[in-house]
């Protein structure tokens, strides 16, 4: 597992904070005490369909504290995604509050997301969803577009990211000039570009194989631990899920109380 | 990398329909150019340098009518005439019927006709009196004599059309422009001849005459309509300018049929960009998607696909102006290309149908080739038959093409604009439904959606 270039490690992690130029106000006005990053309640999410209702999410209230590394597991269709897009402000509750960063996304309008998501937020998908015709370099800097810094600093922070996740020597390459592996470790890069506290991943590792999702898990791993950011990865597979620190189940729509699985699992 | 690099990249995605887009818009704009630029030359010919004195005198009803030669008399009785030429359309056929030997052919009155053309000036003196001279006598333009390396004493036979004649004309001379008249490729002879070959004094299409001064024509114009008014031949006098404009009402109404076909052509541009852009957006719905996830606004998205909408409309409209700036002035050359656009047309759409036929029939070779290559095999024909024509044809010209109606097809300022604003619209409004759709559609609908 060995072939993630972690060793550089301090200096990269300084290198993305300072490459960072522009304000960005933390959402915590003190850190004295265990901040909450993620925290939603009563939330439930129900669709209404023509022949009956779907409830995805039922009162879910769950709380992620700062530096949390948390796996969501749970059957298909128990509300795992749901929950994430919430979290992640690309989906609204049909009730109930979310309160992200300290953040109330329910009062924020869909342009305000967005800017929010651009900065305080990374998502990283199942299938790669990398701009075929970007090279790896061009993707990391996507997100930093947006963002309001120079070129040069925006190329220098892309490579920043690209280094974190041991690809810099690939950043010419395209999307299809990679393997699967090495296609996620971009949008890892591309995720944690705009230095964002908050990572999302849904489920990063379920096109990958054991190789690979090792890297991409130890990544993870690095992000957390030495980077301190918080990690929210929904996936289904046990091993993936023992790169976290805290494993919560949902069933059928309701969170599990913490070291509950479900029945049959 | 920046937003725009970004939009170059995605109009460039899919080079093929990125491609056929743009020449469809270059195609469609070269020939909005060329319309507009002819009714531009019917409509408002350009200027002559220096005002002219010179006006014309025909029947009132139509040139095809004839005046009597006996008006010549009376309207050189006018006050403030100068002079007056009587001149024939000859029309007739040289050679063939093909418009490469297609030029105008004049039976005149040497010396009134010099005096009035004061701007033609017989290469000699001695060609002049030659001219004046000999029965069967011609002068030809410089043009002509460059174009069919016609040298005195030369016979030129001339099939009669319009008359009952077939003039031998013996060349004796040549003549110079010295304006910036297009004149330099007539065939003038005397009317002396017609009259002999018809048996009568023939009525001619028109007299030109030229006044004292141009400001003259303002009350001399209508001074000798009023001249000839309840006679059994009335006429119209008007500037050369205006009898120019004349051969426009006798096509009816052009101007609004040109309008229409504009129109027309454009909507068309608009409706294949617009439907290329939706499928490629469509395409894409992941992609958005993935870009709303990483925090690109609605306004962002808009911005984007408008964006690639206009560099795609630009890349075609550059080619379609540009194009016809270069092609349009030359008549040959836009005939070879028009021809070599045809052909790569029928080609391309053949080997369309192969493909799609032979996909049915699950032939593979013939349509694997078909399929990937039929597009530029139809272009590589297009352009080698081009090739071949420009190198084949002799030079044409627009003037001698249009009968010495169209002076010179030179695209106009205006019309490059018209085709500049064309390729905007077609660029915005193409890409801005597919565009606002996009921005619309939820993060989640996109991410749902399987490649
Ligand atoms: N747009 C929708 N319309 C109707 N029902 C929906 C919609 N989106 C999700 N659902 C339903 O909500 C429930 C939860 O879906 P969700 O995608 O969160 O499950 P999941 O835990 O991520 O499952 P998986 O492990 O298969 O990805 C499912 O029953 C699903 O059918
Ligand atoms: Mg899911």
């Amino acid at each position: 597992m060995g072939q993630v270039g972690f060793d550089q490690g301090e200096n990269t992690i300084s290198h993305l904070h300072q490459n960072l130029g522009y304000e960005k106000s933390s959402p915590f006005g003190s850190l004295l005490e265990m901040a909450i990053v993620a925290q939603t309640t009563h939330v439930s999410k129900v669709y209404k369909l023509a022949a009956a209702e779907v409830v995805a999410l039922d009162e879910v209230n769950i709380v992620v504290n700062e530096g949390d590394f948390l796996a969501l597991m749970g059957p298909s269709g128990s509300g795992k995604s749901t929950l994430l897009h919430l979290i992640a402000g690309i989906d609204r509750p049909s009730s109930g509050t979310c309160s992200v960063l300290n953040f109330n996304l329910g009062t924020m309008s869909e342009s305000e997301l967005a800017k929010w998501r651009n900065q305080y937020v990374g998502f990283v998908f199942q299938s790669f969803n990398l701009v075929p015709v970007l090279s790896a370099l061009e993707n990391v800097e996507l997100p930093l577009l947006l963002t309001g810094l120079s070129s040069s600093k925006r190329k220098a922070q892309a490579k920043t990211a690209l280094e974190l996740v041991g690809l810099a020597d690939r950043m010419d390459h395209t999307p299809r000039q990679l393997s699967g592996g090495q296609q996620q470790r971009i949008a890892i890069a591309r995720a944690i570009a705009t230095d964002p506290q908050l990572i999302l991943c849904d489920e990063p590792t379920g096109n990958l194989d054991s190789v690979s999702a090792d890297a991409v898990l130890e990544i993870f791993h690095t992000l957390n631990t030495q980077l301190g950011k918080t990690i929210i990865m929904v996936t289904h597979d046990p091993h993936a899920a023992r790169a976290a620190k805290e494993v919560r189940y949902l069933e059928k729509g309701k969170l599990l109380p913490a070291g509950e699985k479900p029945k049959d699992w | 990398m920046t937003l725009a690099t970004y939009m170059f990249k995605n109009a460039l995605r899919n080079k093929r329909r990125t491609a056929l887009t743009a020449i469809s818009l270059a195609i469609s704009l070269t020939v909005v150019i060329f319309l507009k630029t002819i009714l531009l030359q019917m409509t408002d010919p350009p200027e002559p340098k220096r005002p002219s004195a010179r006006f014309v005198v025909r029947h009132r009803v139509s040139l095809t009518m004839g005046l009597p030669r006996s008006n010549e008399q009376k309207i050189r009785e006018m006050e403030g005439i100068v002079d007056v030429t009587p001149m024939q359309w000859f029309q007739g056929i040289y050679k063939d019927e093909k418009p490469e030997n297609w030029f105008a052919r004049f039976a005149v009155d040497p010396d009134s006709f010099f005096r009035v053309y004061d701007n033609l000036k017989p290469a000699s003196e001695e060609q002049f009196q030659a001219f004046r001279k000999t029965r069967t006598g011609c002068l030809v333009g410089r043009k002509l004599e460059e174009r069919y390396g016609f040298k005195i004493g030369d016979t030129i036979t001339i099939r009669g059309d319009i008359f009952d004649a077939n003039p031998e004309l013996k060349v004796v001379g040549f003549y110079d422009v010295t304006d910036d008249q297009p004149m330099n490729d007539w065939l003038v002879f005397q009317i002396k001849y017609l009259d002999e070959m018809l048996g009568e004094t023939t009525r001619v299409s028109s007299f030109f005459a030229l006044a004292d001064s141009p400001q003259r024509l303002e009350t001399l114009l209508p001074a000798i309509e009023e001249r000839f008014r309840n006679s059994d031949a009335e006429v119209k006098a008007e500037t050369e300018k205006a009898f120019q404009m004349s051969f426009l009402e006798m096509m009816g109404n052009v101007t609004g049929l040109i309008n229409t076909l504009v129109t027309v052509v454009v909507f068309a541009v608009l409706l294949i960009a617009a439907s290329t852009m939706a499928l490629t957006i469509k395409e894409r719905t992941r992609e958005v998607a993935t870009l709303k996830a990483l925090g690109f606004s609605r306004g962002h998205i808009l911005g984007l696909v408008v964006g690639e909408g206009i560099i795609v409309s630009t890349i075609g409209g550059l080619l379609g102006i540009g194009g016809s700036y270069v092609v349009l002035p030359r008549p040959g050359l836009l005939a070879a290309c028009a021809a070599g656009a045809i052909v790569a047309i029928i080609i391309g759409v053949l080997m369309m149908a192969i493909s799609f036929i032979l996909e049915m029939k699950q032939d593979s070779k013939v349509r694997f080739i078909a399929s990937k290559y039929g597009a530029i095999i139809a272009i590589c024909i297009g352009v080698v038959i081009t090739g071949l024509l420009v190198a084949t044809m002799p030079t044409l010209d627009w003037l001698s093409m249009s009968g010495g109606y169209v002076m010179a097809m030179n695209v106009r300022p205006q019309t490059g604009l018209l085709g500049l604003g064309i390729t905007v619209v077609v660029g915005v409004f193409s890409s801005f439904w597919p565009a606002f759709q996009a921005s619309r559609m939820s993060v989640l609908d996109g991410l749902r959606k399987v490649d």
